[in-house]
């Protein structure tokens, strides 16, 4: 009888998580996010600039001791040069024994552009400093026409993918992300699974996507399809962790037991947010 | 054609009688296309499509919370709706007291609230799972406000016949998307007439933004 299936007793493990923004500020202008501050890349544009690494120093010695995990990332500055990154994630790694989530292909993919250095010399600066994996970006949905309707100045996805695969060769194992949101049809989902099973991943995180104000077509995904996403996705990358990112606010203690049962591996959720 | 959810609105009138009583469940009522559920200490003076009385009274339906000091209904009862703790075993008093109701009236619908927030879902799901197969004549919801949104949508999922209930008028948006979720027409509705169809949402599409083209200055109407 499919109602007296098992219900875990507990959810999955809970992973507290800082997350260090460099910046806010990002010329990419998705349409998704009301995170960043655009700032366009024009000569006269004043960019405010990146977190400061004594900030970050000091703000890093109150962290909660429940942290399980780093994240840093970043919106898309021109006025930081790749140096302050590295400096920012050596300085993490020195406070912080953890894994530490550095960066994403995005961000590789600018530093690359701008400073006209090789990929996997900045990867390797990168796990140097004391990163231990490249971080699934802000939002990535790997289906072309996603990205050309609601990112257009993304790199491609394929391109993306490709990137985050040398992480793999560097020692720094990439993950890959689902934005979990109620636009998201049968077959985008099934399309962006594709995508991800072509690569190997060292997880994937689903992110509960938080609702864009004013923006009524980008609505949070109810948890009933956000269950039967984790569960397409378990049952698509069988051998791959997965990661319930939860929203602001984190999920309930229900929703957290019905996606156990679904198949994910864990949650995120946010302790902190340094910010500059 | 899918099993519709119901939404039932339903006004608890205070245990102190006063004459604004009449005047609440009219207001109500007006405000709820006629339709609606009114659980009052007394019978009113005037004439509602749907009345369940926390008195018993003979010739009223009798609205029993299990909390209340002397559950069980006297024997001039015919009808009853029984507000009951959902059980925890085959032990659990809740149980005996459906039992021992079930036995002196005619009981017609039991509403089952959730203990504790954290009772496990695996232990609702199994006396949800009791409760349906031991009453298969007789309207069976769960409250809403008790179980969460999240566990009461997934077992309106897993159990079809269930009603959900004690949904407020703020909260008919989550019984929408509920109902888009789950392809279910959301139906307004009380104990007496027939149930009257709530709009559905509006689809909102994701609309194309205007072509950008990147071989020209600005490239974007967000430039200038």
């Amino acid at each position: 009888m499919e109602a007296l299936q098992n219900y875990p007793l507990e959810p999955a493990p809970i992973t507290g998580v800082v997350k260090i923004t460099t910046t806010r500020h990002c010329w990419m202008q998705c349409r998704f996010c009301d995170f960043s501050h655009f700032t366009p890349v024009l000569y006269d544009t004043k960019v405010p600039s990146c977190l400061p690494l004594e900030d970050a120093e000091s703000r890093l010695a109150q962290m909660p001791s429940a942290v399980g995990l780093i994240k840093i990332r970043g919106g898309l500055s021109f006025r930081e040069p790749f140096t302050y990154f590295r400096s920012l994630v050596k300085t993490v790694a020195d406070g912080f024994r953890g894994p530490i989530q550095a960066f994403s292909p995005i961000e590789v993919n600018q530093w690359h552009r701008v400073e006209q250095r090789p990929v996997r010399e900045l990867l390797a600066e990168l796990k140097w400093a004391g990163a231990t994996g490249l971080g699934p970006g802000g939002s990535e949905i790997l289906m072309q026409s996603w990205r050309d309707r609601l990112s257009p100045h993304r790199i491609e996805a394929t391109a993306w993918a490709s990137l985050a695969q040398l992480g793999w060769e560097i020692g720094l194992p990439p993950s890959a992300m689902i934005l979990a949101g109620q636009w998201l049809s049968e077959s985008d989902i099934k399309s962006h699974l594709q995508m991800l099973s072509a690569y190997s991943w060292h997880h994937i995180e689903v992110k509960v996507f938080r609702a864009v104000a004013m923006q009524p077509e980008l609505e949070a995904m109810h948890i009933l399809s956000l269950c039967r996403l984790v569960s397409e996705t378990r049952d698509t990358l069988t051998d791959t962790p997965i990661y319930v990112n939860e929203p602001p606010g984190g999920l309930s203690h229900d929703a957290r037991i019905l996606l156990s049962r679904s198949g994910a591996d864990g949650f995120y959720t946010t302790l902190e947010a340094i910010e500059p | 054609m899918t099993a519709p959810l119901y939404w039932i609105p339903t006004l608890f009138l205070p245990n102190q009688w006063s004459s604004f009583h009449d005047p609440m469940a009219k207001m109500f009522l007006a405000s709820h296309q006629g339709r609606g559920h009114i659980i009052s200490p007394k019978p009113l003076g005037i004439k509602v499509p749907s009345l369940a009385l926390t008195q018993p009274h003979p010739g009223y339906i009798y609205h029993v919370n299990v909390a209340q000091a002397n559950p069980i209904p006297g024997a001039g009862m015919e009808v009853t709706d029984v507000v009951v703790p959902c059980p925890t075993g085959i032990a659990d008093v809740s149980l005996r007291h459906l039992d021992t109701i079930y036995r002196h009236s005619v009981v017609r619908r039991i509403t089952l609230t959730r203990q504790a927030a954290r009772q496990p879902l695996c232990v609702l799901s199994r006396a949800l799972d009791t409760v349906l197969q031991s009453f298969p004549h007789i309207s069976i919801g769960i409250d809403v406000q008790s179980f969460g949104w999240d566990a009461a949508a997934h077992f309106a999922q897993e159990f079809p016949a269930l009603r959900l209930e004690g949904i407020d008028d703020g909260q008919l948006w989550q019984l929408m998307q509920l109902g888009q979720v789950l392809g279910r027409p959301v139906w307004l509705d009380d104990f007496s007439r027939h149930p009257k169809v709530v709009p559905p949402l509006p689809q909102f599409k994701v609309s194309d933004p205007p072509p950008i083209d990147v071989h020209r200055i600005p490239f974007s109407s967000r430039f200038r």
